[in-house]
Order: C-alpha cells, then structure tokens, then sequence
C-alpha cells in the first residue's frame, strides 16, 4: 500500500540541491552536508538524474522520482536508522560525518531485504560488497580450528617462530605486540598463528558468508563481491581462544557520496512520523495524509485467526471480546493480555517494525523460525541513547497494548568505558561501586550509583518519564556509551512479533514458511 | 582529632565550613527528613548525615546510631547498606536490598565508635571482616558482590581492603593476616586510579607495610590532573583491559573532584620530589579556587550531552572535602 512518495526533485529545487542534516549518534552531536546536482532522465519522465556538484569523476546515480514509500520501504527506513552506518567523522571539519551507505546485519532474510530495498531507492547500477568480519582468536580452539583443520585437510601445519613467519613488522604488528591482554599469553606466537592462517581464514570466512547469502536467495552478481576482514588475535572482541566476535556488513557501492541524501530520506520520514506531519519539514517526503490516519487497519482477532502471518509454530492464540474497545488475547502457555482491536499500520508502525528488527534485543533468527518451530526464550526489549527511538517505539506499543503493559521495566546500560565515571560517582556517596553477577555484568548492587544516574536518562529520554517508578538499576556492559534500555513482558512478544514481521514483509513473502 | 578514611588529610572537627557550603549541608539534612521519618536510608546516608552535622554543629543532632539499629540491622544483627524502604527506590530490587557488604559493616563500626559503644574486645564487626576474607586475600562478600576478581573495580576492593584492616587492626585482630594482605597488596600492578591508589596505601600503612606500595605513584598524580584539581581517572588513559587498546574517548573529559583532590594529596605525601611538589602545587591552586568558587564541583556529562549532568555533582563528601581544602589552605597546611 503506498503511505507516501520521496519527492526528491522537488526537494532539490527547493533547496538549491544543498542537502544538510544533523543527528545525535552515540550521544555526539554530529552534521552532514553534501552539494547535488540534477537533470531529468531524457528517457524516462519518471526518472532523474542526480551527482555531487565540484565531482569531476561524476557518479551520477538515477533515482526513480517519486519514490513511491510502501510499508516495506518505511520499515528498511526503520531498520536503517538502527544498523546502518551514519558515517565516521570527518577529521579535517570535526563534527561533520561523511556517511557511506552500509548496513550492520548478519541475519540472512534481514540482507535480503535490505538489497531489495536499496535496489528499490537506487533504481541504477549499485552493487553490493558483503562482508564478514572476525577475531582470528576464532580459529584457535573450537569450530574455526575444527574449520582450519578442513581446510588444510587434516594437515595444519605447526605455527613458525614469529621472526620466520613476518620478517618485517609494520605499525600496527608492534602496537599490537607492545598491547597488554589478561587473556594471552604469548603475542608473538598469536600474531605468527594470524599471518600463518591469514589466508586460510579469509578463504573460510568468505565461503561461510556466501553460503548463507545464498540460502537466503542472494547470489553475488555482477560487481558484487563477498570479503573477509580478520583482525589479529583478541583484537576484535573475542577473549579466549575459539571466541567470536562476528560482524556482518553489506556495503552499498557505486553510489559514493550518496550517503547524506540517503541520510537525508531516513531524518525527514522520521522526524514526519515523529512529528506527525502529511509533509517533512524540507518537503521531501509526503505522505498520503497525516501520518497517523493513514495505512491498513488490521483486524487483530481477523490476523491472528486467519494470517499465515498470525501463526506460530502451526497455532493459533484464543482471542475473545473484553469490552466495546478491547479484546482478551491468549497464546497456549502464555497469559492472557488485553489487545486493542485494530493496529493501524501506519508510518509509526512500519518504521518502528524495522527499528525493531535491527535493535531490538530479540534474537533475529528466532523472529523468521516462529512460523516454523516453536519460539524459545522470547522477550521483548529495546535499547537506544535518543529519546525519539524510544518514544516512537512506545507509541507503537500503544496502539495496540495498554500503556501500563508496554513496558515492564527499564535500566540504564553503561559501558565499560564509563565504568571510571561511575566509581567516582560512587565515591561522591560515599560507597564503592559492587557490580553484580560474576562477570561483573549483572545488576550493579550499588543502590546510590544507579540512583545517582537516573535523572540523566530521564533528561535524556522525557517519554520514560511516564514510568519513572518502573526503573530498576544501572547494567554494566562491556561497551558502548550509557543508554537505556527497556523491556515489556514476554507475554506481548507473541503478539507484536508477528505483527512486525508482517509490516516488514507482509508484501513480499505471502507466506512467512517461505523465510530461510 | 577525627578522621574518617573516606576523607584523608581531613581533621573533622577543624573543618571550618565556607557558607555555601554550610547552607547546602543544612538544606540537604533538612530535605533528608521525610525520608528519615519513613526509614528510607541507606548506611551511606547515615555516614554522610552524621559527618554532615559534627562539621555544621560539633555534635550530631539526629541519633545516627538509633537509625541504623532500627533500619539498617538484619535479624542477626549484621549491618545493612539500606533498608527495606530504601530498597524500593528501585523497581525490582526487593529482593536485593539486604547487603551487608564491607563498606556497610565499616559505616555501622565507625559509628558505632563515634557514640562510644564500642570497645576493641568487643569485636563482632571484626569477626564480620574475617568471615569476608576470601582466599585470594581480598575481603567482599561473594554473597552480595559474586563477581570475579578480574572484573571487579579496583577502587572497590582495594576500599573493602582498607576498610577491613582498619577494623582488625582496632581489635587487634590484623597480625595473623598481615602476611597474606601484604602479598595480596603487593602483587596487584599500579593501577591508574587515584582512589584506588589512595585505598591502597590506606591498607599498607594500617599494616605497616608502606613498602610494598608500587614504585610508579608518580604517573597517577601526573595523569590524573583535571581542571583545577584533580579526578580519579585520566581520560586518555582510559583501556580495555581485554583488548589492550585504548578506548576512545575523543569527545569524554574528566572532571576535578574534592575528593580525588584529597586523594592526590594523599597519595603525594608519599612520593617525594617533583611529582609531590607539582601535585600539593594544584592541591594548593584548587582549595583557592574552592574559596572563590564554592560550590563549582562539577557533574560528569556525557559526551555532547552536554547540558545533562551524568550523575552526582554537588554531595555531602564533596561538600566536605572542599570545605576542608579550604581550611587547610587557609591553615597553611597545604
């Protein structure tokens, strides 16, 4: 169903082809400016042309013009805005970000997706450059040796003297080696075994990559192309011998310096939907009508009773009248919960779906198995540093729960990198800072330290202002700077999942059983 | 003479408090009250609020002790770090409010002695110390605080440590561990943490051992210089401990603090020469800035968000240390 268009001509009219734009990302107050240029495709009225204005190696990219935004498109906005990159910083001009186009996602059908909708934005020749990062520690104990020993067929061979193996060190090989970790005992052998097998991992990793790309239905082609990216030993995350620290990137290439146009696109329909305005501040999005009376109403007991999408594991809940404006919803082995009887699925919805899909704390694969096998461990959380994700995301939860069921609770994660912070904050109370659990990750025990923060997220996020009685502790992470994170009951997870797949989805697969 | 180990260099009874200061203590124990009258408190609290008043008045006004036995004191009679209404300040916490971890048992037996009623054969907060000995020779108690000692802050358990070997040492139950802490001490690296590097010596000098401190005190007092004073940490020398690298911490700063500040000065009247001449310099320059500046004891921010204070600024400690950096100076004895 079409909510609306990406008038991008009309926006480059209006604003002499100058795009600007800023964004609060990791808690740092960042800016994009890029310069554009554009002609009407002479084949096509539908069509544009549009490069960078001072590029003399001229990129022109076609865009379609309008893009028309269905619920898919809105959705990949959404997941976007939570695993795309926004760009490392500019170090010439501080503060200002140059943004390539590349996305953060591992789980098969999430990929797929994402390259139907880039494709559907960028209507040209793009190409895609998938890649699968990894500690080399990987391939040191456990399946990554087991993977090795394939490899070389039973025959690895021993790891040589460092000096004999990299006879020359560059930069990064002594800052390496001058590095202290708990977990190693011998940097030399360590970084021996990374160029002995460097190779060799690469080889398995990109085999790795490209067998999933395939069982989800994307085989490379044309300038496409699967990479390895290995980091010495211990250096990416992993902490003993065999651990992982896995990442998956897809890269969009052929489009450099598109990034903040796309970025662009993503800031004006979020700040529409949050704003809930027919036209973005700059113009370049429209929507049909005011974005909360506009999209599909779904009829939940009608969903939930008829939907492929409405099942899971082959069952259906029990869903029977609560009320004029309430229905009492029940999954086998679960507790009933009071749904509201229409979800519109609105802008909101479809983009908060996506936002979901990338940063909530579910386990992505277990989203696209519940048609298959039954779900284990659901739960429904979410962790963001901005307000506007979380508000947007509450207020999708509010359309179909009641308030006081959106949330059960909510915390405050800090990273290990503001840990300092906190023991001074601690000491400020005249108390050390114990952490919890025996990693050091569970709930702080230090009752005044997390006390003491709890005002900075409820500056940081107002919409937790509502449940400022729901909070619960300060959690120590192993990275990443203070943000919060709430959860909902597990109770809710049946309900809502479905209907963010579905959103997501719901016009391209018929049938959910059709997910890899 | 009173001294309290969370505030070195501090004679407690000669603080004279600057106004502001003064005026903040008195707002902050008459904003204590309701909480007080429902039992909402935490050890910490009562610490602060009796500390608060022997600065303000010479002599407490509220009856600490009775708060603590009436709140803070579990079914067998052990310390608690809050009570049970204090434990409902946060959701889901019920059932983790009864602590009695190191800090709480050191906050009951240092008011305890303040009020007199307690003698060194009386010794059952000691023997709560000793049942927290763990075999690695750190004291905590696993059952509030089960993490590894591998991810536990430093500056809490070398606190803990300092803590315990004040109170075995006032009943003269230290000697037969003395051994064992001093290897316990001596084999932790130096850390670049003021507090931790302040506790530490805290310990070693309790146990005579002073010796045993590491060589490197220098680079801490060096590093940790922020602002007018000094913080507990150094931005730049911020590291993951697992990866080895440095973190990034491009758009992070540190803040200076009353506390560290004195931590520093304590840390630097065992150093000698350029080190301790350069620091008890900013100890100097800073309890001048607090006589101008009372009250300009900054929060933490994080990162851009830089109108949002990430945490504590103004406390009772701090107002405390600052007041006390203050007299010092003026006592010239900084």
């Amino acid at each position: 169903m079409k909510l609306g268009q990406i008038n991008i001509r009309d926006f480059l009219t209006k604003t002499g082809g100058d795009v600007r734009g800023s964004l609060v990302s990791d808690a740092k107050d960042r800016y994009y400016a890029a310069d554009y240029d554009w002609s009407q495709d002479p084949q096509s009225s539908d069509h544009i042309f549009v490069w960078r204005r001072g590029n003399h190696n001229v990129n022109k990219v076609r865009f379609k013009n309008p893009i028309d935004l269905d619920e898919a498109l809105v959705s990949f906005f959404g997941l976007y805005s939570g695993d795309g990159a926004k760009g490392g910083e500019d170090l010439k001009n501080l503060g200002k970000i140059k943004p390539p186009i590349s996305f953060s996602q591992k789980e098969p059908n999430l990929i797929a997706f994402a390259v139907e909708q880039f494709r559907k934005i960028f209507s040209g020749s793009i190409h895609f450059v998938f890649f699968l990062g990894e500690d080399s520690a990987f391939f040191m104990a456990g399946e990554g040796a087991e993977l090795l020993k394939v490899y070389y067929k039973g025959n690895v061979p021993a790891v040589p003297p460092l000096s004999e193996i990299r006879t020359t060190l560059d930069v990064a090989d002594k800052r390496y080696l001058m590095e202290k970790r708990p977990s190693q005992s011998s940097p030399e052998s360590d970084l021996a075994f990374y160029y002995l097998h460097k190779e060799a991992m690469q080889e398995i990793l990109k085999e790795k990559k490209a067998e999933q790309l395939l069982k989800a239905g994307i085989k490379p082609q044309g300038l496409d192309r699967v990479e390895a990216s290995l980091r010495r030993p211990f250096k990416k995350g992993a902490r003993l011998p065999g651990g992982s620290s896995r990442s998956d990137e897809t890269n969009v290439g052929s489009i450099s310096g598109f990034g903040e146009l796309f970025l662009k696109m993503m800031h004006e329909i979020e700040s529409s939907i949050y704003e809930n305005t027919q036209v973005s501040s700059q113009g370049l999005i429209q929507w049909v009508g005011k974005p909360s009376e506009i999209g599909a109403v779904i009829d939940i007991k009608n969903f939930f009773e008829t939907s492929p999408y409405g099942r899971i594991a082959n069952e259906r809940p029990n869903i029977r009248d609560h009320g004029p404006e309430s229905l009492m919803g029940q999954w086998k082995r679960s507790n009933e919960i009071i749904l509201k009887p229409k979800v519109r699925m609105t802008p909101l919805w479809c983009y908060t779906a996506g936002l979901y899909l990338a940063e909530g704390g579910t386990d992505k694969a277990e989203l696209f198995s519940m048609y298959k096998k039954r779900p284990k461990g659901f739960a429904l959380n979410f962790t963001s540093s901005e307000n506007m994700s979380l508000e947007l995301l509450l207020r999708a939860l509010t359309s179909i729960f009641r308030e006081e069921d959106c949330l059960h609770s909510w915390k405050i994660k800090v990273g290990s990198q503001y840990f300092p912070e906190l023991t001074v904050i601690g000491l400020k109370n005249a108390v050390p800072m114990l952490r919890g659990g025996a990693s050091g990750d569970g709930k702080l025990r230090t009752m005044e330290i997390s006390l003491a923060v709890k005002d900075w997220a409820l500056q940081v996020a107002p919409v937790l202002e509502q449940y400022k009685q729901k909070y619960t502790h300060v959690e120590p992470t192993g990275a990443g700077v203070p943000r919060i994170d709430f959860s909902a009951s597990s109770t809710l997870c049946r309900w809502y999942f479905p209907l963010v797949v579905y959103a997501t989805f719901g016009q391209i697969f018929s049938d959910p059983n059709d997910f890899v | 003479m009173m001294n309290h180990i969370l505030l070195p260099q501090v004679d407690l009874v000669s603080i004279k408090l600057l106004p502001p200061h003064a005026a903040w203590l008195k707002d902050w124990l008459t904003e204590l009250e309701p909480a007080l009258d429902e039992g909402d408190v935490a050890s910490s609290i009562c610490l602060q609020g009796l500390l608060s008043e022997l600065v303000l008045y010479g002599k407490p006004k509220h009856n600490w002790l009775e708060i603590l036995k009436e709140h803070l004191t579990d079914d067998d009679g052990n310390p608690l770090a809050y009570s049970k209404a204090y434990g409902k300040r946060l959701y889901l916490f019920d059932n983790q409010w009864q602590q009695t971890n190191i800090h709480a048992i050191h906050a009951r037996w240092w008011i305890e002695m303040f009020y007199g009623q307690l003698s060194a054969s009386e010794t059952k907060y000691a023997t709560l110390i000793e049942d927290n000995i763990q075999p690695n020779g750190w004291i905590y108690n696993p059952k509030v605080s089960p993490t590894n000692i591998a991810t536990r802050m430093k500056s809490e358990y070398l606190m803990s440590m300092a803590m315990g070997v004040e109170i075995l040492q006032f009943h003269g139950m230290l000697s037969k561990y003395k051994t064992r802490f001093e290897a316990t001490l001596a084999i932790l690296p130096a850390t670049p943490y003021l507090s931790a590097e302040y506790f530490r010596l805290a310990a070693l000098s309790t146990i005579g051992a002073v010796a045993q401190a590491p060589c490197e005190l220098d680079g801490v007092l060096t590093s940790c210089k922020v602002g007018e004073g000094f913080c507990d940490f150094s931005v730049g020398d911020k590291r993951d401990d697992y990866m080895g690298t440095l973190k990034r911490t491009a758009r992070d700063f540190a803040v200076h603090s009353p506390i560290s500040t004195l931590h520093a000065w304590k840390i630097a009247s065992f150093c000698d020469g350029e080190a301790r001449d350069a620091a008890l310099a900013t100890v100097k320059q800073f309890a001048i800035h607090l006589k101008q500046h009372p009250m300009e004891i900054p929060a933490f921010k994080i990162r851009d968000l830089i109108d949002i204070p990430f945490g504590t600024d103004v406390s009772p400690m701090e107002i405390l240390a600052a007041s006390a950096l203050a007299t010092s100076y003026d006592s010239e004895k900084i």
